[in-house]
């Protein structure tokens, strides 16, 4: 059990955080949301019944501590709200490349269903089935919600460089 | 497929990781060899999703991460795996009487004895609640819900807390325990919130007039029991015993 344990720390635990770290929005957050989860795992590893969905079921489970966190703390005004503040410059980069922190910045500015789906989309190997069943919707809905999630980022990142990356399109659609 | 149509799809084909040929995206794919405007988009569309997906990549646990997360394990190990052989039946023992004092606990201000359904239902709640894959019938509208309910044996005159009644999604079937029919309805609160109302009917049952709901937790759902009218019902959810209260 102490080995299927580790394998599922060194397996999966950076990107458990990186998922933890789109719901939560600031590292300590984070940190607390995957220490809780794998504390929580610990005592159900033997329910891991296929070894090729951990990383889903961790996902899952981390989804869920989030959702039971966010709702015990519904009443209180969020922590994250000083790190967002950090994150509300926006980019002025002209004709500059978007650098990755900016991309970054721009996916934890988003609302919480797209930043969500959209991190899980850009992480590797995790397929459409695998999100609609982390999140608890229909596939459909991936597809659609990712849709409009692809299209706010877009909105967030500077309009000089949507232009080098498909925004020009969306001008030329109208 | 438009132009403009072909766009959706393709946005969200991960070369990498998604199959071609799925039918998702294979039409979008094929027009977008014959549509050099497309190709253009598309290729544009891949180089941010590239740097997406770097920007993630890049962002990292802090370094101490790791060893807390076994280190803490070590903590938590001894007390529950490392025990000798002796041990797992004990564990399965109470476990075995945590069950009963839980059952005994939702049946105790409504009758006496142990219904064996409810017993068995009470045990199936925690996996019932999280499959989510019961929507035999949906609909936001209770009417048509109802009757489908009666016409596959289900309850169809059961009563819905108010919280519950105005809820736009809601998702039932009907299935057995123990050779009683059990209806189960999944209501779509708000995002990753499905609060599970079940009902069976006990007629036997002479429910005390001045007992409320009795609160409990199992295997991490909270639960809300109580009887109405010669029925049983459970009002569950993974998550804060609080939210339940609030459902009622």
């Amino acid at each position: 059990m102490d080995d299927v344990f580790q394998e599922l720390v060194d397996g999966f635990y950076a990107d458990v955080y990186r998922f933890a770290l789109s719901l939560a929005r600031n590292p300590d957050d984070a940190c607390d949301l995957t220490q809780q989860v794998y504390a929580n795992t610990a005592g159900r590893i033997h329910q891991l019944r296929d070894r090729t969905k951990a990383k889903s079921w961790l996902f899952t489970a981390l989804y869920r501590e989030f959702l039971k966190s966010k709702a015990r703390e519904k009443r209180q005004p969020l922590a994250e709200e000083e790190e967002i503040a950090k994150l509300e410059a926006p980019a002025d980069g002209g004709e500059q490349m978007v650098s990755h922190a900016e991309l970054r910045d721009a996916l934890l500015r988003l609302e919480e269903p797209h930043r969500v789906i959209l991190t899980l989309f850009y992480m590797d190997q995790i397929s459409y089935k695998e999100i609609a069943a982390i999140l608890d919707i229909p596939i459909g809905t991936v597809m659609s919600r990712l849709a409009r999630a692809k299209d706010a980022l877009r909105a967030l990142i500077n309009p000089g460089n949507i232009n080098r990356s498909g925004g020009s399109d969306r001008k030329n659609q109208r | 497929m438009t132009h403009d149509e072909a766009k959706l799809p393709l946005g969200l084909f991960r070369p990498d990781q998604d199959d071609p040929a799925d039918p998702l995206f294979s039409e979008a794919l094929a027009q977008m060899e014959s549509n050099q405007d497309l190709a253009s988009w598309f290729a544009r569309e891949k180089s941010l999703d590239q740097e997406m997906r770097s920007a993630v990549k890049e962002m990292m646990p802090p370094s101490s991460l790791r060893d807390s997360l076994l280190a803490k394990n070590k903590i938590i190990q001894p007390s529950i795996f490392s025990q000798s052989r002796w041990m797992a039946p004990a564990l399965a023992i109470a476990a075995a009487l945590i069950l009963l004092v839980v059952m005994s606990a939702l049946i105790r201000p409504h009758a006496p004895g142990v219904d064996p359904v409810i017993a068995a239902l009470t045990q199936k709640i925690p996996a019932l609640t999280d499959a989510h894959n019961h929507a035999k019938a949906t609909s936001g509208d209770f009417a048509p819900l109802r009757s489908w309910l009666a016409e596959h044996g289900g309850a169809s005159d059961f009563q819905i807390p108010k919280s519950l009644q105005n809820v736009g999604g809601v998702a039932c079937e009907v299935t057995e325990v123990e050779g009683r029919k059990v209806t189960i309805l999944c209501f779509d609160v708000e995002t990753g919130r499905h609060p599970h109302l079940y009902v069976v009917e006990t007629p036997g049952s002479q429910p005390d007039p001045a007992a409320g709901p009795v609160f409990t937790e199992i295997d991490g759902v909270a639960v809300a029991s109580w009887q109405e009218n010669g029925k049983t019902y459970f009002l569950a959810e993974r998550g804060s015993m609080e939210s339940v209260r609030n459902l009622l």
